[in-house]
């Protein structure tokens, strides 16, 4: 179990035991190991649609960028934060 | 052997199952349902379990079930069991857990149609949706596909519903309700005020696609109010409603039916109707419910 430190330079990845379906706009996560539920709605379901192979923080948020109006040391700085939230409720994995 | 439709399933009975729709003879049935012995490890207990490759349902003082690959109901009956209790549970909690095994979404809901729209009511024990369903069938003129359980199943990604049998089963109050006198029906088990109404001039067993389902929620407020969900908050809300969910723990630990129902609900409108917990105003339900399909139209 890695425990990398959360930088742009380091891969992101859905970890395997995550159901998504989508639901009208919305995704929703089923978390099988844990058995919890999350919603997920346009820039968190972009974050998530965009990690089903592992990417480089950097990339995605270069992608972010394109797709949503956000400067980009905020996309920076709240996509990290994001991720650790995915990161603590095991639905993602960090790969340096 | 008598045979059945029921779920858009041909079934083939050793017991009478008279609240069905029977067919004619079935050479291949997808569904058997046979007597047979099955050994109970924990007596003057209920409980359910994987047994090798069968769902065992053990209801005490009534028989034990064993559920097999969607196709197969064996049943042993205890000595002393009333035949309407056993059909109770066969239709029940047994076909729920077949119904599971093939993947199909049972829900805790009624189904009715009017000439445009398919609608179902989901809802606990006392929500109300055996009793609108009623009403709007007997009253409205609305078609009756299903009581207690309706089946849902996506063909061609188009979510239909799947028939159960032209019954329902209402309390004592309701049956009064909607002017009917309870004397002139069975109880669906000896010493329980339920009883068991036949509506089959109503009955349809013609699978078709669903529109809507209204979620039926008493709750302590003065008025009906309704509210659209979209996205993620339909599947939370219809998930409370899937019958016999707590076998999916054994039937599905892949939790394939959180797919199922996803695909399901896409397009499906679905609605949160909280109505007082108090009284039944069923006419206020009523008209609520075919203003909103008014509502639909101008979508």
């Amino acid at each position: 179990m890695s425990s990398s430190p959360l930088t742009r330079n380091v891969l992101v990845v859905r970890l395997s035991g995550v159901l998504s379906v989508t639901v009208d706009d919305d995704v929703m996560l089923l978390n099988m190991a844990t058995s919890k539920y999350y919603g997920l709605q346009k820039v968190s379901r972009f974050i998530w649609d965009n990690i089903d192979q592992p990417i480089r923080v950097d990339e995605l948020c270069t992608r972010l960028q394109n797709e949503f109006s956000v400067d980009a040391e905020t996309c920076e700085r709240e996509t990290l934060m994001f991720l650790e939230q995915l990161r603590t409720n095991q639905l993602i994995e960090v790969k340096p | 052997m008598y045979f059945y439709s029921i779920y858009g399933l041909m079934v083939a009975s050793e017991f009478p199952l008279p609240e069905l729709l029977a067919i004619e003879d079935v050479y291949s049935p997808d569904v058997v349902i046979q007597n047979g012995e099955i050994p109970n490890p924990f007596p003057h207990q209920s409980y359910f379990c994987a047994l090798e490759d069968r769902f065992i349902i053990a209801v005490e003082d009534v028989a034990r079930f064993a559920v097999h690959d969607g196709r197969e109901i064996v049943v042993d009956q205890e000595a002393g069991a009333h035949d309407d209790t056993l059909r109770l549970y066969l239709l029940g909690s047994a076909f729920g857990a077949l119904l599971h095994q093939r993947g199909f979404l049972p829900l805790h809901a009624s189904c009715v149609a009017a000439p445009d729209r398919t609608m179902l009511f989901c809802g606990h024990s006392g929500a109300g949706k055996s009793t609108l369903a009623a009403a709007l069938c007997r009253n409205s003129g609305y078609q009756f596909l299903a009581d207690d359980i309706s089946v849902l199943r996506l063909e061609n990604e188009t979510p239909m519903i799947y028939p159960g049998y032209p019954q329902l089963k209402l309390w004592h109050n309701s049956v009064e309700k909607l002017e009917m006198n309870a004397q002139d029906f069975r109880r669906v088990r000896p010493a329980v005020e339920k009883f068991a109404v036949p509506l089959r001039d109503q009955f349809t067993d013609q699978q078709r696609p669903f529109h809507v389902i209204y979620l039926l929620t008493p709750s302590d407020v003065p008025t009906i109010t309704l509210t659209p969900l979209k996205g993620i908050e339909k599947l939370l809300a219809i998930k409370k409603d899937i019958y016999r969910a707590e076998f999916l723990d054994v039937i599905d630990p892949k939790n394939s039916y959180f797919q199922t129902a996803a695909s399901l609900l896409n397009t499906v409108r679905v609605v949160r109707v909280v109505r007082p917990i108090e009284g039944f105003h069923l006419d206020a339900l009523v008209e609520a419910i075919q203003r909103d399909a008014q509502l639909i139209e101008l979508l």
